[in-house]
Parts: C-alpha cells; sequence; structure tokens
C-alpha cells in the first residue's frame, strides 16, 4: 500500500524526515520498498476558470472553451476532455508552461482553431494515473493563482508491502500508529471526531443476517438527499497519491475512510433495493450474480451474498452488482459498514479470480471493532461533501460482541526465547505504547515473576499467543540491539546422508570424464514424456500429473531425464555445440495409488554425440561412437566401485536396434547405447546420440566398498596370444568367460586386441584375437603347464562354441 | 719394432685420430672412425701387434700410452657424436606447437549446484546436516503442520501447483523439518536444499519451479533463542558473502515462525551505497543498499505441537533462503531463465 506522508501526519506529529521514517518502519518489519516524492512547482499551471464550453467545428470529440487564467483576457482553449463543462475550476497551463512530463505550452492551431494554453488531467500534473479527464479543482479555488497553492506541499509516499498477519496496517491510520510506537508519540484523536463521530443504532430499515458466522455484525444507514458530484481535488488527490481512481464523491469517500481506517464500506442506491431490505445469506448453488467488472458469477452455498427482497446484490465485502451502485441520479443511500468472515471471503476471491480492495482487508481480517466508527467518519463526509440527511439511526445486527483477547506474557519465557535481558517494566511500557493494555499484578516489583496480563486491541487479530506477544517485545526492543552470543556446534558433526555421497560422486566422476552438468525443468510435456517413457520404463507411460497447469506442454512430472537432456542437447547443437557431454542426477516421478506420494527415484542420464574431443583439428574430430561411450560409462562405473556389471543387448523401444544394453549386476542398474533413429528425430536431435539411464539407488546397490586390500603377484606373467575363427553370432562375454573358466585357475588376465570380419575370413565367421596372461601366485609357470592349458582352452571354445585356432 | 718406435707410432695414430674425429661431419664419419683405430681388426691393435716382443717394463709404458689414446679417442668421439646430434637436431623442421592441442571435454558442475554445494560445506562446519523431502507433498506437510491451516490466508500467496486435492508440489523446503521431527526428537540440526514449486508467471525474476535450502536448530531442555539466530546468520552471510558484509537483522512475517526475522546484507554490487558509479541508482538493491536474503525465525509453537513435540520444552529456529537468488547475485545472473535452459555458453563460464 502508498502511505502519503500529509495524510500520516493527521494522525500523528512526525517530524522526522522521510528516510528515518523508513528506516524505523523497516526495522519494525514493515519494510519500505520506496519512498516516492511527489508534486511539483508547475511554473505557469494556473487555476482558470471555465467560462463558456462549444463544440469544435471540425471534431466531434473536442471542445472551444473560454477560459479565464486570471491573465487579463478570456483565453482560447481547445480541450479533448469528455468532463469538460462551463463553470468549472481546472489546471491550466499557460503558454510558456511545462509540464513535469517535459511537455512545452505553446499556441497553436488543432483543426484551425487557435489554442492558448492547455486544461491538464491528473496524469499530466503527475498527480496519479487518471487521464480520462480534465482534473477538477475546488469550485473555491481562486483564479489565476498558480496551482500549486492549490494542491499544497509537494507530498511523500512511503510503499511498503504489508506482512500477511497484519491487516491493521493496510490503512493510514494503522500505519500512524507503528510510527507513534517508534517515535514514542501519542496518536491524535482521529479527524472523524470532527465529524460528530458516533452513530446512532436502533434504527428500523429490515436487515436480516441469515449467516451470523460469515456475517458477524452488520450496520446499514439509510441518508437521502444525497448529491452525486466529482470528489474536490484534495480527496481525489489523495486517492489517487494512494492508488486508488476518483470515481465521484459518494464512493470516493467510502474508498477514502477505507484507507484511512481500514474499514471497507459500500453504498447502495437505496432506490435499487427491492423491498427495501438487506439480507446476508449463503448463496443458493448455481445462483447467477453480474458483478461491478461486468462477469457473471455462478455461485455456491460456499458463497456469501448481501440481497435485498429478491435478489443477490453482491459478494459480501468482495464486490457488487451494477444495478445497485451508486450513479449521477443517485439521491437516497444505503451505506453498509459490516464485518464479513476471512475464510469465507478469501474462498470467494480464490474461486472467482477477483480482487478488491475490500476483499483484500476482510480476506486478511479487519478490526471488528471498527465498523460504526468508519461510518461514522463517512456519515461525517458525506454532510461535508455531497450533502444529504440521516433518515432515522442505524440499524445493526450483530452476532457477538468482540471481546478484546486477554494474554498472559511470563518475562522469563520472553528472555528465553529472544536472549536479550529486557525488564518487565521495559516490556510492558512497549506493549502499552503499542496500543495493548497492559496490568502488571507485580508492578513495582522489578524481579516479580507473575505473567504481566496483557489485552489484545481488537485490531490486532494476529496476536492469540504469548509467543506473538514475546514477537511485540522484541520487535520494540530492536533485533539490532540482540547480543551477538558465541557460536557452538554443541557437538553435532554435519554430514551428508548416503544417498547424497553417492551423488557428488557420480557428479564428480562424470565432470572428472568431460561431462557438464545441467538442471532442467521437472515439469515437462506429457506427450514428450510419453515419447521418452520406453527408454527407461516398460509398460505404458504413468505419469504424474498437474491439476492446474500453467499449461500443457508443463502439466506433467518428469519420468525420467532424457527429455529434459535431449531438449538441451538440440538447444546446444542448434546454437553451434561440435559435440556433447551431458548429464543430470535428479528426481524423476512416478504415481503410487491415488492419495499417497508418488515415488521419486534419483535418476541419472548422461548423454554424448558429437566430437570425441572438445578441440582438435585432426584425427581428434572423430565423432562418437557406442564404444566410446560404453567406454565412459563403464570409466564410471569404475570410479563408482561397481564392476561386476553385464551388459545385455537389449531390444527395448526408442533405442537404435542393435546398439542398446541392459546393464545389470544381478538386477538391472542402467540402459546404455544409441538413441533410435526415429526418436532422435522426434526430439529434434540430427546426429548419434549416446545415453546412459541408470538409477541410482541401483547403483548403490551394485557397488563394492573397498573393504581389504587383496594383493597381487609381483612375478611376470606369461603373454600368449590366441586368435580364433567363430560364427558371427557368439558373442565377446560369450568367448571371454569360457575362456577365464577354462583357464582357470592359472589363466590371470585375457585382453580382446582385434576383431575382423572380412577378407580370409569363412562366410559367417569372425577372427577375434585375445591375449592372454597366466599367472601363478609366488611361482614361475613351466612351458608345459601353460601348453597344457591352452589345449583344454582350445578344445572347450571348439566344442562349446565351434572355435577354430588360427594358425600362429 | 723397438719400444721407442712404438710409441712413435702410437703418437702419430693418436694425431692423426684426433684430427679425423675433430674434422668428421656425421656421425657415419664417427662411426668409421672408430672402427679404422679401435676395431678388432683396427690400427691400434695393429701397432699393439709388436708388443709383445718388447721388455715387460717397455711393455707397460707402451700399454700405457695405447689406454690413454683409447680412452681420449672414445671420449672425443663421444662427444663429436653429441655435438652432431644436436646439429642435426637443431636444423630439424619442428612442430607448430602453436597448434591446438588435442584437448578432451572439460566438465563442470552446475553453478546452483556449485552453489549448493557451498552453502553445504558452510552449514557442516556450523553443525548442520543435510536431509530432504519428498517434492511432491501432501497439504499436511507443505501447510498444516507449519501453522498454515486450511483457510490461512497465506495459503493464496504460495501460489500452489496441486497434483490431487492433498497432495501438492512443495512450495517451500520447509516441509522438510516436519518430517525431520517427525523421524525423532531434538536436538535436530539440519539443513534441507531441495527443489520447490510456485504456479507463478514465468519471467526474468521468476519461474515456477526454483531452489531452496532451509535449516533448523532444535533443542529440549536447553533454551534456543533468537540471538543465537541472529549469530548464526550472521556468521552464514559471512561465510557466503565474505567477512567484510555488513547485515541487518530485522523483524518479518512467516506464519511458520514467531517471533520472525528476516536477514538483510549490503547490496554486493554497490556495496550498500545504493547509488553505482556516476550516481545512478544501483540496479541489484533497488538504491536502498540492502538485500534480503535469509528469512528465519523461532519455530511456531504450534509446528512443534503439529509433530507431537512439547513447546514449553522444546526451542528452535528456522531459516531458509533462495539459492537461486544467491547464485543470480553472487555471480550477476540477470535472468532466472539462464538457470534451467543450460546453454553451455552460460554453464561453461562457470568453473
Amino acid at each position: 500500500m502508498k502511505y502519503p506522508l500529509s495524510w500520516i501526519r493527521e494522525w500523528v506529529d512526525v517530524v522526522a524526515d522521510a528516510e528515518d521514517i523508513a528506516r524505523r518502519l523497516t526495522m519494525r518489519g514493515y519494510p519500505v520498498d520506496a519512498i516516492v516524492r511527489t508534486g511539483h512547482d508547475y511554473p505557469n499551471v494556473v487555476v482558470g476558470h471555465v467560462l463558456e464550453v462549444a463544440r469544435h467545428p471540425d471534431a466531434d470529440k473536442l471542445s472551444l472553451c473560454k477560459v479565464d487564467g486570471g491573465t487579463g483576457t478570456i483565453l482560447s482553449v481547445v480541450c479533448g476532455a469528455p468532463n469538460v463543462r462551463a463553470g468549472m475550476k481546472v489546471p491550466l497551463a499557460l503558454v510558456g508552461a511545462e509540464l513535469p512530463g517535459g511537455l512545452k505550452i505553446k499556441r497553436s492551431k488543432i483543426r484551425g482553431e487557435t489554442s492558448e494554453g492547455m486544461l491538464c488531467s491528473a496524469r499530466e500534473l503527475e498527480l496519479g494515473g487518471d487521464h480520462s479527464g480534465i482534473l477538477a479543482l475546488k469550485d473555491d479555488a481562486p483564479v489565476g493563482r498558480p496551482v500549486r497553492e492549490v494542491f499544497g506541499e509537494p507530498d511523500v509516499l512511503f510503499e511498503i508491502e504489508v506482512p500477511y498477519n497484519r491487516p491493521d496496517l493496510l490503512c493510514i491510520s494503522g500505519l500512524a500508529r507503528e510510527l507513534a510506537a517508534a517515535y514514542d508519540l501519542p496518536v491524535l484523536a482521529a479527524p472523524g471526531a470532527r465529524f460528530g463521530g458516533r452513530v446512532l443504532t436502533g434504527g428500523t430499515f429490515p436487515v436480516t443476517v441469515e449467516d451470523p458466522a460469515g456475517c458477524a455484525r452488520y450496520l446499514a444507514q439509510v441518508v437521502r438527499g444525497i448529491t452525486i458530484a466529482p470528489s474536490p481535488a484534495w480527496l481525489a488527490e489523495r486517492l489517487e497519491r494512494a492508488g486508488m481512481r476518483p470515481i465521484n464523491n459518494v464512493v470516493d469517500v467510502t474508498n477514502y475512510v477505507m484507507l484511512e481506517m481500514g474499514q471497507p464500506l459500500h453504498a447502495f442506491d437505496l432506490d435499487t433495493l427491492e423491498g427495501p431490505a438487506i439480507v446476508v445469506r449463503r448463496a443458493r448453488a448455481g445462483e447467477l450474480l453480474t458483478t461491478l467488472d461486468g462477469r457473471e458469477r455462478k455461485l455456491t452455498t460456499e458463497h456469501l451474498v448481501i440481497a435485498d427482497k429478491g435478489r443477490a446484490t453482491g459478494l459480501a465485502g468482495t464486490m457488487g452488482a451494477e444495478f445497485v451502485e451508486v450513479t449521477a441520479s443517485t439521491t437516497s443511500l444505503l451505506l453498509e459498514s459490516a464485518w464479513f468472515d476471512p475464510v469465507r471471503v478469501q474462498r470467494m476471491v480464490s474461486d472467482h479470480g477477483l480482487m478488491s480492495e475490500a476483499a483484500r482487508r476482510f480476506g486478511r481480517g479487519v478490526d471488528p471493532g471498527l465498523a460504526p466508527a468508519a461510518m461514522a467518519r463517512a456519515l461525517g463526509l458525506f454532510a461535508e461533501l455531497a450533502g444529504g440527511r440521516l433518515d432515522g439511526a442505524a440499524t445493526e445486527v450483530s452476532a457477538r460482541a468482540s471481546v478484546p483477547l486477554e494474554l498472559e506474557l511470563r518475562p522469563a519465557r520472553a528472555t528465553r526465547l529472544l536472549g536479550a535481558k529486557i525488564g518487565r517494566d521495559r516490556m510492558a511500557k512497549d506493549l502499552a505504547a503499542a496500543g495493548f493494555g497492559v496490568t502488571d499484578p507485580a508492578a513495582g516489583d522489578a524481579a516479580g515473576d507473575l505473567p504481566l496480563v496483557i489485552t489484545v486491541p481488537t485490531r490486532r487479530r494476529d496476536v492469540t499467543t504469548e509467543t506473538d506477544l514475546v514477537e511485540e517485545v522484541g520487535r520494540a526492543f530492536g533485533y539490532d540491539r540482540l547480543p551477538d552470543v558465541p557460536l557452538t556446534t554443541g557437538g553435532s558433526v554435519g554430514t551428508r546422508p548416503d544417498d547424497r555421497r553417492l551423488r557428488d560422486r557420480a557428479r564428480e566422476a562424470l565432470v572428472g570424464l568431460g561431462f557438464t552438468e545441467c538442471l532442467t525443468a521437472s515439469l515437462d510435456d506429457p506427450a514428450r514424456l510419453a515419447t521418452t517413457w520406453p527408454l527407461s520404463h516398460d509398460g505404458e507411460p504413468r505419469l504424474v500429473t498437474i491439476k492446474n497447469p500453467a499449461g500443457p506442454e508443463t502439466s506433467a512430472l518428469r519420468s525420467d531425464l532424457v527429455s529434459g537432456l535431449a531438449r538441451v542437447a538440440a538447444h546446444n547443437l542448434r546454437h553451434g555445440a561440435p559435440g556433447l557431454r551431458l548429464f543430470e542426477i535428479g528426481r524423476v516421478f512416478q504415481p503410487r495409488a491415488t492419495g499417497e506420494l508418488p515415488e521419486e527415484p534419483v535418476q541419472l542420464c548422461a548423454l554424448l554425440a558429437g566430437n570425441r574431443f572438445g578441440e582438435a583439428w585432426d584425427a581428434g574430430q572423430a565423432a562418437v561412437d557406442f564404444f566410446e561411450s560404453k567406454g565412459l560409462w563403464e570409466a564410471l562405473f569404475a570410479r563408482l566401485g561397481v564392476d561386476t556389471l553385464e551388459w545385455a543387448p537389449y531390444a527395448g523401444r526408442g533405442w537404435k536396434s542393435g546398439e542398446a544394453s541392459d546393464l545389470r549386476a544381478k538386477v538391472h542398474v542402467a540402459y546404455a547405447g544409441r538413441l533410435g533413429p526415429r526418436l532422435a528425430r522426434e526430439l529434434d536431435l540430427e546426429i548419434p546420440v549416446y545415453l546412459l539411464v541408470a538409477d541410482l539407488a541401483a547403483i548403490g546397490r551394485a557397488r563394492r566398498e573397498t573393504r581389504r586390500f587383496a594383493g597381487y603377484t609381483r612375478l611376470p606373467g606369461i603373454k600368449r596370444d590366441l586368435a580364433f575363427f567363430l560364427p558371427s553370432s557368439v558373442p565377446h562375454a560369450r568367448v571371454e568367460a569360457l575362456l577365464l573358466a577354462r583357464g582357470a585357475p592359472l589363466l590371470a588376465q585375457v585382453q580382446l586386441f582385434d576383431v575382423y570380419e572380412g577378407k580370409g575370413v569363412p562366410k559367417g565367421q569372425k577372427s577375434l584375437a585375445y591375449s592372454l596372461t597366466f599367472q601363478a601366485p609366488g611361482r614361475t609357470l613351466a612351458e608345459a603347464e601353460i601348453e597344457a592349458v591352452q589345449q583344454s582352452i582350445v578344445s572347450a571354445l571348439a566344442a562349446e562354441i565351434g572355435a577354430v585356432l588360427r594358425d600362429r | 719394432m723397438s719400444a721407442g718406435e712404438l710409441l712413435q707410432s702410437l703418437g702419430a695414430l693418436r694425431l692423426e685420430a684426433l684430427a679425423e674425429a675433430q674434422r668428421a661431419a656425421s656421425p657415419e664419419a664417427l662411426g668409421a672412425l672408430r672402427i679404422r683405430v679401435l676395431g678388432r681388426k683396427g690400427e691400434l691393435t695393429g701397432v699393439l701387434r709388436g708388443l709383445k716382443d718388447l721388455d715387460p717394463a717397455d711393455r707397460t709404458a707402451v700399454g700405457q700410452a695405447a689406454n690413454r689414446l683409447k680412452d681420449d679417442l672414445e671420449a672425443l668421439l663421444g662427444t663429436r657424436q653429441a655435438e652432431l646430434e644436436d646439429a642435426a637436431e637443431a636444423g630439424a623442421r619442428g612442430l607448430d606447437v602453436s597448434l591446438p592441442g588435442r584437448r578432451p571435454w572439460v566438465g563442470r558442475r552446475h553453478v546452483l549446484n556449485a552453489v549448493e554445494d557451498e552453502l553445504l560445506d558452510i552449514f557442516h562446519g556450523l553443525g548442520f546436516t543435510a536431509g530432504d523431502g519428498p517434492e511432491v507433498e501432501d497439504d499436511f506437510h507443505n501447510f498444516t503442520a507449519l501453522n498454515l491451516p486450511p483457510g490461512h490466508p497465506a495459503r493464496e500467496a504460495h501460489d500452489t501447483y496441486y497434483v490431487s486435492d492433498s497432495l501438492v508440489l512443495r512450495t517451500h523446503t520447509s516441509p522438510c523439518w516436519i518430517r525431520a521431527m517427525e523421524q525423532g526428537p531434538p536436538p535436530l540440526r539440519m539443513v534441507f536444499p531441495g527443489r520447490v514449486y510456485r504456479a507463478e508467471a514465468v519471467d526474468a525474476s521468476h519461474m515456477d519451479q526454483f531452489h531452496q535450502i532451509d535449516g533448523i536448530y532444535v533443542e529440549a531442555d536447553r533454551p534456543v533463542t533468537l540471538a543465537d539466530l541472529k549469530s548464526t546468520l550472521v556468521e552464514a552471510a559471512r561465510r557466503i558473502i565474505g567477512s567484510k558484509v555488513k547485515t541487518r537483522f530485522r523483524p518479518g512475517y512467516f506464519p511458520f515462525t514467531e517471533p520472525s526475522a528476516e536477514l538483510d546484507v549490503s547490496c554486493i554490487r554497490c556495496g550498500g551505497q545504493g547509488t553505482v558509479q556516476g550516481g545512478e541508482r544501483c540496479a541489484v538493491c533497488r538504491g536502498s543498499g540492502w538485500l534480503e536474503i535469509l528469512g528465519a525465525g523461532m519455530i511456531h509453537p504450534a509446528v512443534f505441537k503439529s509433530v507431537g513435540y512439547d513447546p514449553d520444552r522444546v526451542t528452535g529456529f528456522a531459516f531458509g533462503c533462495g539459492l537461486d537468488r544467491i547464485a543470480m547475485l553472487r555471480y550477476d545472473i540477470p535472468d532466472i531463465r539462464l538457470l534451467l535452459e543450460n546453454d553451455l555458453r552460460f554453464l561453461e563460464q562457470f568453473s
């Protein structure tokens, strides 16, 4: 909310400068977002008196005005404002004036008619946003005098975002009370007192409250003989400075009182009310109401309406219907000053997506004791600005009297929570200054340990417990004065849990292998997630979806990291990256039964594409292939201590046929391979892309911690190279496993060094060449021993997989 | 031949061989010289053939002379060999060492995770252990247990994404406190980094998914005070931003803490001046000189009650801050959307 300092000063006589006020407010917990200075000197802008208004001969929307600016001659001014009329007092910019926005006023011809000045709107004078017409000055404004004399002193606006729990600060008087406490000043009597101050109740206008929980208090006063007119400049200006648009004197007064005192009011045109009567009731299911903003609302029984004898005339405390609003022809009013339940008002705000200044206040909680005083203030302003007389007393329907809450504050408790020694007398004084009633049963006894008895003003709906009072004490004491205390960890040692440590290790390993970490959005397009789903899941896609997404493309929680990482890959390839090594480790989401929290396993996804080297100009420019990717994934798993992975062929959807593998360590750990060309195209990836999609928890289960050093033999091994012809369909892993099984225990290591198919190899066969290392702990092997093992290997391979030893 | 004649022949051979070694222009010529003079059938051997006819005393003298010749010639041949090799090497056409290396890809952590790691390390140093909680939360943990019962006005401000009537995408990392407290009794000293969601329109300073870190310190039967909180946060801010940072601890409002507080730090762009060079208003702190970075407070008694703690015995503080904001402030990142876009030209700037 915006608070003009001039208005605040009507409530508290604070003389400090704006910066000091802002600092104090900020340190009390109400940070001032901005200090805005308003008002200008307006050289050569004077009070003009419009004498005649005639239609411009050449333009329907323009008027020719004769204006007296006190210059000795009557000036001709062309004006485009719809509200200009003879007799008005207006700001007149004379030739030679320069407006705050920099506009210089010159003698000019507008569609053939001479204009010797300009009539100004509020916006042109930077007095607010209103540009719908020229600014009407008070009728008694002295013609020819500089307008700055009419506007008064330039002002200062404080822009403050009021905390949710302090609706009592959503008004000038509320902030003034805080300043009074901050500066130890008295709160001045409300200017409302000048207008009589009190409302007589016991009137006979029929008011029925059918839902006392939703409307604990309703005051209605009939006023007759009203004259609707624009508000005087001082009032219009205040509203505009505080951010509201002036409409007419009656509506403006209700808004003025709301801004000043915090009580929203509503004025009905009495003659439009059927009955006339007021009924506060729950809406009927399906009841329709067109609110002031022109939208038809379908209501439910959760909504509270203000109805007349037959129909709903508005959502209580939120927004009225147009047909009961005050118009230029209104002569009689019903003024409402009421208390509505915050929960009910919030419900209407969220169901209908409408927010109004009234709903903002009712929704957070208005002081239930405020209704009569605010009504009195408004009635006083009506009398002054709109004429009219009260027709009888006001009708009041109250469900319950608002009884101030009484709380106990144990000074020791406050000291214990704040960590500062604050005397009980000091606490009592500060609370009293903030408007609390304080009774000290141990007054005068500084060491007394009886609690203070605190009466909470009804406007402070946020204070409901002793702890709230402790905050109040701390706020008054000043958080900046809390002592610095030595830090101790109390013997607590900060650590990371195992799953986070594993994630950190995997991240470190991938970064070490040249992969760049990405963080992609968790909200994704379900259609896209459905395309990547089969890469790492079986069955049909099962997604966690959002009921109220920003759009369909962010309406599901990701089920894998592939979608996001592929998007990153496509983006960077489009921008010229010669190759990619990307990864992400993050949560993915899988629904469980309705009402249960979804599963949130942590997935690891790495992506490889393009050049083998980050920068290279010769052989390094070669593109990565399956075995490049496999080598990197193997290096990753080696770093993580997973050394028992089997690479089984995998034919899942989405992967390129024959270039994908299911990595298992007894159970599934990861999938790796090349993205299938069709899916790659769908994901805007034009070059081969290799992926690893792993479940981090499975990695954790598969990894082996080194428990103990196993030793190794220092004797050199004996190497023998063997090459075989064998059917192309037999995988290397099968050959290797047979070699190791038959070669045990002397065969220590098997290393493949050549794979060949083609010339010199029988059709349907391939040649695999292995380097075998034989070793025995603690002794040198004899040639005959090795020969024997080799024979056994060769015959086993021949028998089991049809392998033929090639000539040496 | 007499001893004198042999010595003379050796002297002549010595002079001729050493001069020849000096003259030789190639390693090959040096090799040929070595064979000619020192080889098994070489000239030195030839000269020494007469040795067997000499007296033993003469034999010694001649033998010594022969050995000297052999050693000196070998030494000179070695030196010349090295000289010739160096000369040949120096003349060879070298590599263009300015050509780029075959550089492996250089991996990097994401800047947000780097900041998260750093904050975790700082809080580990202050005794806080890392924990977490689910990103899809139930209404109880995200709201009700945090003193945000149904109908609480502050719920409106959370712009919540709903998975179902009872499940939401967590709007803050604070529900992690509840889960940690449900796990066991005090003392607890924990931090919870993680991703959170708000149904907000996305622009340069707002994302509908972003990152927070919350922390709690809870004790039973031993008071934890607002002054403890202040001192902890000031220390954390110094370690995060730098020891020269100025701090401002002031009241704030959060439903789940009471009393509540905010910690402001002096603007890291303008140093708290509010203006940058030329007197222009600092765009980072909008002229105030301060940046809000941490929300905090004493955990609300209602929160303790919701997990079955006795609020008369248990006290504790909590704090939270936005990781994205810290990263953006620290690295002068103008647009929050850059953080999840993962353009390599962005990611590669953080080492």
